[in-house]
């Protein structure tokens, strides 16, 4: 029997679903199913095949470490990648089996299924710039399932791809000008003259401050699980090009300047992502701010945590996927319900969506680092280590965390009005035991955060960080 | 023959530079789609015309193709809504040169603001041209990578790109503003990176840009008409009424 390459099984698989679940996307329970099912498989593989050896599945030899060349690019499958993409494909599953219960938009199932073969081909791939390529492409993509067919706002979608495409030059320029075979200048010439379009590029790419504010714009019109694949996996895709570039270029990331442009865009993009929380006026921006604010505490991580900073980076990423999951299931059930998510329209509604109004506060405290919930340890680390280095920071990350939790106690209040609503349906069942479930999650890694910190440790090693 | 070849390698020199140069500003200024979308096109060709110094002209011409089918992606997108929406557009004082609205007031900024802004940037590029060089590669024995005429049109692609990425937020004023950045940086890549797959990877990245823009147009194009028609339906009950009682009081 023929030995079946793990690249090959990878992007196949994901393709063939995308045009299985196209031809159904009318079907929710068929999309749901098939999608859902993809995606589990390929983060079971991902996590248990060995990528030095073959093994077999179902009966047919599987190679996920093999290579393959394909119009003469080699495609394989690294230790690093094979983490990520198990994170990846294990935030899908939870994505599809809620669209199938509240709808995220019929193009979602097809085109995602298409996004993350292209994410699996940017793993894939062995050179920097063909990555950056291949991720603005699915960028363009990402433009179709956040629009979804709705006649909303298109501010959203059109600034998250004008900034991903503004990353796409410079990036390319930055990975041109630090490739040893061809700079000629070495050391701290060519660091000087790689720091503007790599910072500017990855500054872009990751949202950072002042390039994030299609994070509000994103959230307040796009369904909210298509928000959160994008928040979740497509940033954690964006996130993955930049470990890449600074593991191949370490030199970048020692300089006393990186650091310092780090460290300031993510404060102020903590900071501020904090503060506009506090003063929004519906459960989307505010979400979309929150979120912005935990990214600025992911970029700060990058320069904290010491040698295990990488662990740090990996094990935040991997609550903020929870945490990003309930909050927008959470948002998915008070929009399908209430038809809006305005503080002024949803007096009232906490009575009738109690489990979604839950999955909303925990949310928000675990993205604004509450203790008990899986935002606080890494916050914490962040936190200490910012404490250590100036007093300031500290200050303004607590300040930060203050106004998610003001913004959020804002829209509690609204929604905990006297009048009972009787216009809005009660909470659906499957999707209401769902956020109940990812409640449970957030706090079990809020009070064990251990759980996920062997994972983390692990791809962090792979990833041979720092 | 030799003549051809000669006039093809003039034509890709100062004149392809000089229209690169004019297109860009074109785009900037015009506060027509269409004479956008038309500058953009013609942007493509110069590309193509401009690279055939530094790649093989069969890379050029893909390039050409690629920049035509992006044109024409957003120009399929725009007819549609554009010109029902083009009234809403036009300057008060509502001159126009072959249907192209030319006024002074026509088009987000005012000409007269614009024009000022491309001497703004003409300026600055003249003045930030030796740092923007000192940022660009160079092969060994410190010669630029990159000749003088092409660093520089490829700043002031850039520079009218991003002046017109802050004009508007109209997905078919970013669009052309976008595309004009990625050709900016194009006309430079191209003649660094020999790969093949870069290549086409950078062309899947323009045509499914332009297709993610059209896609927006339609969408804001949809929206707009919906709008429109919701205001009509709301506007009718209030019409009626009052024609009805025209009529009556004519037939009392």
């Amino acid at each position: 029997m023929n030995l079946l390459p793990g690249p090959i099984l990878l992007l196949v698989l994901l393709l063939l679903a995308a045009v299985a679940t196209y031809f159904v996307r009318r079907v929710a329970f068929l999309a749901a199913l098939i999608a859902s099912a993809t995606a589990g498989v390929l983060a079971f593989l991902c996590l248990r095949l060995p990528l030095d050896r073959s093994a077999f599945v179902l009966g047919q030899e599987v190679a996920l470490g093999r290579p393959v060349v394909v119009m003469g690019q080699t495609l394989q499958l690294q230790p690093a990648g094979q983490s990520w993409l198990a994170f990846i494909f294990a935030l899908a599953v939870v994505f599809y089996l809620f669209a199938w219960r509240v709808s995220q938009g019929r193009s979602f199932f097809p085109f995602s299924l298409a996004i993350l073969a292209l994410y699996v081909l940017t793993i894939l791939l062995e050179t920097f710039s063909l990555q950056v390529l291949v991720y603005a492409i699915s960028v363009s993509l990402a433009v179709f399932i956040i629009q979804s067919g709705q006649l909303g706002s298109v501010r959203g979608a059109q600034r998250y791809l004008v900034v991903s495409l503004l990353a796409l030059p410079l990036l390319l320029a930055a990975a041109w000008l630090v490739d040893p075979a061809r700079a000629t200048a070495q050391d701290a010439a060519m660091v000087r003259r790689v720091l503007l379009p790599a910072a500017l590029g990855f500054g872009l790419l990751l949202g950072a401050f002042p390039f994030g504010t299609w994070m509000p714009a994103l959230a307040s019109t796009t369904p909210p699980m298509v928000t959160a694949f994008i928040f979740t996996a497509g940033q954690a895709m964006a996130l993955y090009l930049t470990l890449v570039f600074v593991r191949d270029n370490s030199l970048i990331l020692n300089n006393d300047v990186t650091l310092a442009v780090i460290q300031a865009a993510g404060l102020v993009m903590a900071v501020a992502g904090g503060v506009m929380a506090a003063v929004q006026s519906s459960f989307g921006r505010f979400f979309g701010y929150a979120a912005m604010s935990d990214m600025g505490v992911l970029l700060l991580a990058l320069t904290a945590g010491g040698s295990q900073r990488g662990t740090l980076i990996l094990l935040h990423l991997m609550s903020r996927g929870m945490i990003i999951v309930l909050m927008a299931a959470a948002l998915s059930i008070l929009r399908h319900r209430a038809t809006t998510d305005r503080f002024a329209d949803l007096a009232g509604v906490a009575r009738r969506l109690p489990l979604p109004t839950m999955g909303l506060a925990l949310g928000a405290l675990s993205l604004a680092g509450f203790p008990l919930t899986a935002g606080f340890p890494t916050h914490w680390a962040v936190y200490r280590a910012a404490s250590g280095e100036e007093l300031l920071s500290m200050v303004l990350l607590v300040a930060s965390s203050a106004g998610i939790v003001i913004g959020l106690l804002r829209g509690l209040n609204a929604m905990l009005g006297a009048e009972p609503r009787d216009d809005v349906a009660r909470q659906p069942l499957l999707a209401s035991l769902f956020i109940l479930a990812f409640a449970v999650l957030v706090i079990a890694i809020g009070v064990f955060p251990q759980l996920l910190l062997e994972p983390a440790s692990k791809a962090a090693q792979a990833f041979s960080l720092f | 023959m030799e003549l051809f070849s000669d006039t093809f390698t003039f034509l890709a020199g100062v004149p392809a530079i000089a229209g690169l140069l004019v297109t860009a500003a074109a785009i900037f200024l015009t506060s027509d789609w269409r004479l956008s979308l038309t500058a953009l096109l013609v942007q493509y060709v110069l590309v193509g015309l401009t690279l055939t110094r530094f790649v093989q002209a069969e890379l050029a011409i893909v390039k050409i193709l690629v920049g035509v089918l992006a044109v024409s992606i957003l120009y399929l997108s725009g007819r549609r809504f554009k010109d029902a929406s083009a009234s809403q557009e036009n300057g008060a004082d509502g001159r126009q040169f072959l249907g192209i609205q030319v006024g002074w007031q026509a088009g987000p900024l005012g000409l007269g603001l614009r024009i000022l802004t491309v001497i703004m940037v003409a300026l600055a590029a003249i003045l930030f041209f030796d740092e923007y060089r000192s940022l660009l590669p160079v092969l060994d024995g410190e010669q630029p990578a990159v000749p003088p005429d092409i660093a520089f049109v490829s700043l002031w692609l850039a520079a009218m790109g991003v002046i017109g990425l802050v004009l508007s937020g109209d997905p078919l004023r970013v669009a052309p503003a976008v595309l004009t950045i990625l050709t900016a940086f194009d006309l430079v890549y191209a003649g660094l990176e020999p790969n093949l797959a870069a290549v086409g990877l950078m062309a899947a990245v323009t045509l499914m840009a332009a297709l993610a823009f059209g896609y927006l147009v339609t969408v804001q194009g949809l929206r707009e008409q919906a709008t429109q028609e919701q205001s009509g339906a709301q506007a009718m009950p209030a019409t009626v009424p009052a024609a009805t009682g025209r009529e009556e009081g004519g037939a009392g």
